[in-house]
């Protein structure tokens, strides 16, 4: 077996190993990755930033982390949280039903850890004022922001990275994935309250006077920079939907561009705000991708994943239905148990190769199986996405215990049936051939 | 007599305090309630700081007062209505290695841990602190089993 073959698998398995255990900061064993494999001589430099960082992802990831941290700076989430609380009369029924439709709603647009940092903090204190239990319902919040996630390009890092790498656009997401999550989402949080109805009880020992210092207005914290940030978040999305038609007129306004150019406007005009903004914005991740890009970059350029691609499809040449059906299976168990970043991107790689195969299905439908794998399977555990360890260790630190067992019984049920529909929706998509 | 009380913001670990409270009050311990914060998440550290001023602002108009302080406040006043005089303290990080470090720094000369009485397999899976202090501790330790109700 060649040298360089045997230290980029090497390399990568041990970023993975390290990853998982979560002793070393992830973002640090993702670079260390990639420096060895450089050192190494498995890539160059000049390789690994030219053809395997893919830029296009980290420029996305990039204008979105910023426009959330304009609108977090404006008080957006509290806001819309006690706004969302007091139209509901704070009935800790309806709070159960609409809080995670509500965060999986934003989480199909923006980043879930920072939509589930604020929704976990703001149902323990609505629950601590009115006296019901968070614990299922911040189980749930997590559960629909990851469907949610599902639902749109910038959803999840793995569907940015799934999307940009195998040439996949905002609206293609939206159309084929878009549906399917909806209705997961449905029975999703439909599974939720009815396991969890008998715990929530109306408490007669509301503190009414904590409740009328909810005023939402109040979590505003700079009324400019919420409107700007929200003018900047719409005009992202926008921009999302239309930069297919606007490049093919031969204008870049490439995927990366659409939430950069929105948000640089805000920062150019956020005065003193500026730097402020730039300083929350999470570099950290940023980086953790640029690392993990070369990582797998060097399984890719010695070969290792087109060995992996050709076996899968000599496996499930011909069938279609089971093909997709594991792919997405197998995505859902190994992101509840991986981070699913590294998951993903190794897998775009993958599919990429099996769909160079013949007899099997186009890439578009592994594609889309491996994003609803991916995006909804983290649900299991209280590690399988970064916006299931903010939540969980945000309300331990509070006092509420959930452990694991608590985690999984609440979680698992909405995750299971949720797959299911997705597994379906992916059926009757492969029957009518509309990828 | 130096007694360390360890409570965990659970109903669990004060009724186990308490429970031992009554037995020892007569020995007249000077006693001290000891609440560990689990290790906050890296992830959740590194978040919590890019955000800490607007979860400083919904604190601040939640008047959420600290979860650690209400708990350890509660379970001292809780071992005060036995007649005893407790004195409190917070630390964070792995439950057993800081009870056992506390009760080492403190030369505590009997530690408290409450037990749910968990057995087999369930106890092995959810691990057990009450375990693991009475392996690791020099001082003595009361392992007082409590029965969820």
């Amino acid at each position: 077996m060649p040298v360089p073959l045997v230290l980029s698998v090497g390399v990568f398995l041990a970023t993975y190993i390290c990853i998982a255990l979560e002793k070393v900061n992830r973002t640090v064993v993702a670079l260390s990755g990639a420096i060895l494999l450089l050192l190494a001589d498995v890539l160059t430099l000049k390789e690994a930033v030219t053809e395997y960082v893919h830029w296009e992802t980290v420029g996305l990831l990039f204008g979105m982390f910023t426009i959330v941290t304009i609108l977090s700076e404006g008080g957006f989430f509290a806001f819309t949280a006690l706004w969302v609380a007091r139209k509901l009369h704070y009935n800790p029924y309806r709070i159960f039903v609409v809080f995670p439709l509500v965060s999986g709603l934003l989480s199909a647009f923006m980043d879930s850890i920072t939509v589930m940092l604020f929704f976990a903090t703001l149902t323990y204190e609505l629950a601590r004022l009115l006296k019901f239990d968070p614990v299922p319902v911040v189980v749930a919040e997590v559960t629909l922001a990851n469907i949610g996630g599902a639902s749109t390009l910038v959803g999840d890092p793995p569907n940015v990275i799934l999307g940009l790498m195998l040439g996949f656009s905002f609206n293609d997401f939206v159309i084929h994935n878009g549906p399917t999550a909806v209705v997961a989402s449905g029975a999703a949080i439909a599974t939720a309250y009815w396991a969890s109805r008998k715990r929530l009880v109306l408490s007669t020992d509301v503190d009414r006077e904590g409740l009328a210092r909810m005023d939402p207005a109040e979590a505003i914290r700079d009324p400019r920079l919420f409107r700007w940030g929200l003018v900047a978040f719409l005009v992202a999305v926008l921009f999302l939907v239309i930069h297919r038609p606007v490049e093919a007129l031969g204008i870049p306004l490439t995927a990366a561009l659409a939430p950069l150019l929105p948000a640089f406007v805000v920062l150019f005009a956020g005065g003193h705000k500026t730097e402020a903004i730039l300083r929350k914005v999470d570099y950290e991740v940023l980086l953790f991708f640029i690392g993990l890009f070369i990582v797998v970059g060097g399984l890719e350029k010695t070969g290792a994943i087109g060995g992996l691609a050709r076996a899968g499809a000599d496996l499930f040449r011909g069938q279609f239905l089971a093909l997709i059906s594991t792919l997405m299976w197998f995505s859902a168990v190994a992101s509840a148990i991986v981070d699913n970043v590294p998951f993903a991107l190794s897998m775009a790689y993958v599919i990429k190769g099996i769909a160079e195969q013949p007899g099997v299905p186009t890439l578009a439908m592994m594609v889309w199986a491996v994003s609803l794998g991916t995006d909804i399977g983290g649900n299991g555990t209280p590690i399988g996405a970064s916006a299931n360890v903010v939540a969980y260790t945000a309300m331990e630190k509070k006092g509420v215990r959930i452990g694991w067992g608590r985690w999984m019984r609440l979680a698992i049920p909405p995750t299971l049936v949720a797959l299911v529909i997705c597994n379906l929706g992916l059926a009757v998509k492969l029957w009518l051939r509309f990828w | 007599m130096r007694v360390l009380f360890c409570v965990d913001g659970s109903d669990l670990a004060l009724q186990a305090a308490v429970a031992a409270a009554r037995l020892l009050k007569g020995l007249r311990p000077e006693a001290t309630v000891l609440h560990v914060l689990p290790e906050v998440d890296e992830r959740l550290r590194h978040y919590e700081r890019l955000h800490e001023e607007e979860l400083r602002d919904i604190e601040r108009q939640f008047g959420a007062p600290d979860p650690s302080v209400v708990a350890v406040r509660g379970a001292q006043e809780a071992l005060r209505r036995e007649g005893l005089e407790v004195a409190r303290k917070v630390r964070s990080g792995e439950p057993v290695e800081q009870i056992v470090q506390e009760a080492r720094d403190g030369a505590y000369d009997l530690v408290v841990v409450g037990s749910h009485g968990r057995t087999g397999l369930r106890s092995l899976l959810l691990g057990s602190v009450s375990r693991g202090v009475a392996e690791q501790s020099a001082a003595p330790v009361l392992v007082v089993k409590v029965r969820p109700a």
